[in-house]
């Protein structure tokens, strides 16, 4: 909300500041916090908002994320219209059968998108393997894989 | 193995079939990945001799018997179901759409023994607890989060209702 005079031309009630995003805890599409928001990014040339840094915590790396994946900016908290790509490390990978198969290593993204080009998995203590996104039934609280455990060559 | 004879007309042939015996102790698995707990035993139709059911030790939980209806796979390492169990909604975060925390949920009223939810109760610390009728909620994953046009009014323990 604004304040005083303004020599916009428009109607400034609907708009919002920076004050409005910055410290705000920042939610993904499954409701999960991420982090707070840090940092608002504007264009240098045209001066349209581009998007948003997170501050994820002491122990963990910040993102910035653009803004067509921000859906609404509430009172209290930013919300995202998607899933960071990059939490899914450290879940568990289970084969079409349920087997485990092992645990998220690392993400390929498709270009900086958050879309998944595919997973490295690790198995064991030395066994990594690269799993094509095409592979991925499912990715939810860990990842379900829609081929059989004897099809994966470590 | 010993060799077997078969007495059979239209049935699968032991390979093509599972072994109930190796069930016990399976991880049973939700639709997003989750380990539920383990299977702790099979339970077939008297009559039809199908199976009706499973009986899962859920980790923290207790025990669940879940119908055959929300089972999508069946092998000797894992049972995968086509749900993520609502009774697992509780203790999770209440958002509502301007991203206030209202509470968590403290219980999962179901319709009848489903896994569709019919209202979640929410506590919240020094406030009575209230009701939220699944019309309300936009999301259930890792939080609830309400829709823009509920009209949950939260008060304090000290409020007259």
């Amino acid at each position: 909300m604004t304040s005083g005079k303004n020599i916009f031309g428009k109607d400034l009630d609907k708009s919002i500041t920076s004050d409005d995003i910055l410290g705000k805890e920042v939610i993904d599409k499954d409701g999960a916090i991420i982090g707070v928001a840090e940092k608002v990014f504007f264009d240098s040339k045209d001066l349209e908002f581009i998007g948003i840094a997170v501050d994820k915590g002491l122990l963990k790396k910040g993102v910035s994320i653009g803004k067509d994946y921000i859906a609404r900016v509430g009172s209290y908290a930013v919300f995202l219209n998607i899933s960071l790509a990059y939490e899914i490390r450290g879940r568990q990978v289970f084969d079409k059968e349920g087997a485990f198969v092992g645990k998220v290593k690392d993400i390929e993204l498709k270009e900086s998108e958050n879309s998944i080009a595919a997973i490295i998995v690790t198995h064991g203590i030395s066994k990594i393997t690269r799993i094509d996104s095409t592979y991925i039934e499912t990715i939810g609280n860990n990842v379900i894989l829609n081929l059989n455990k004897k099809e994966i060559v470590f | 193995m010993r060799r077997v004879d078969y007495i059979i007309t239209n049935e699968k042939r032991i390979e093509e079939n599972i072994d109930v015996s190796k069930l016990k102790g399976i991880k049973v698995i939700s639709k997003s990945g989750h380990v539920l707990g383990k299977l702790s035993k099979v339970y077939l139709d008297r009559d039809k001799l199908n199976v009706e059911g499973v009986l899962v030790r859920m980790n923290g939980l207790g025990k669940f018997f879940i119908g055959m209806s929300y089972i999508v796979r069946f092998s000797e390492s894992a049972i995968i179901l086509n749900i993520e169990p609502s009774v697992l909604i509780k203790g999770k975060k209440v958002i509502d759409y301007e991203g206030k925390i209202l509470g968590i949920v403290s219980k999962v009223i179901r319709k009848e023994e489903k896994n569709d939810v019919v209202k979640l109760q929410i506590s919240s610390f020094l406030k009575k607890k209230v009701d939220i009728p699944i019309n309300y909620v936009d999301i259930i994953s890792k939080a609830v989060i309400l829709k823009e046009d509920h009209d949950i009014r939260q008060k304090y323990i000290w409020q007259r209702s």
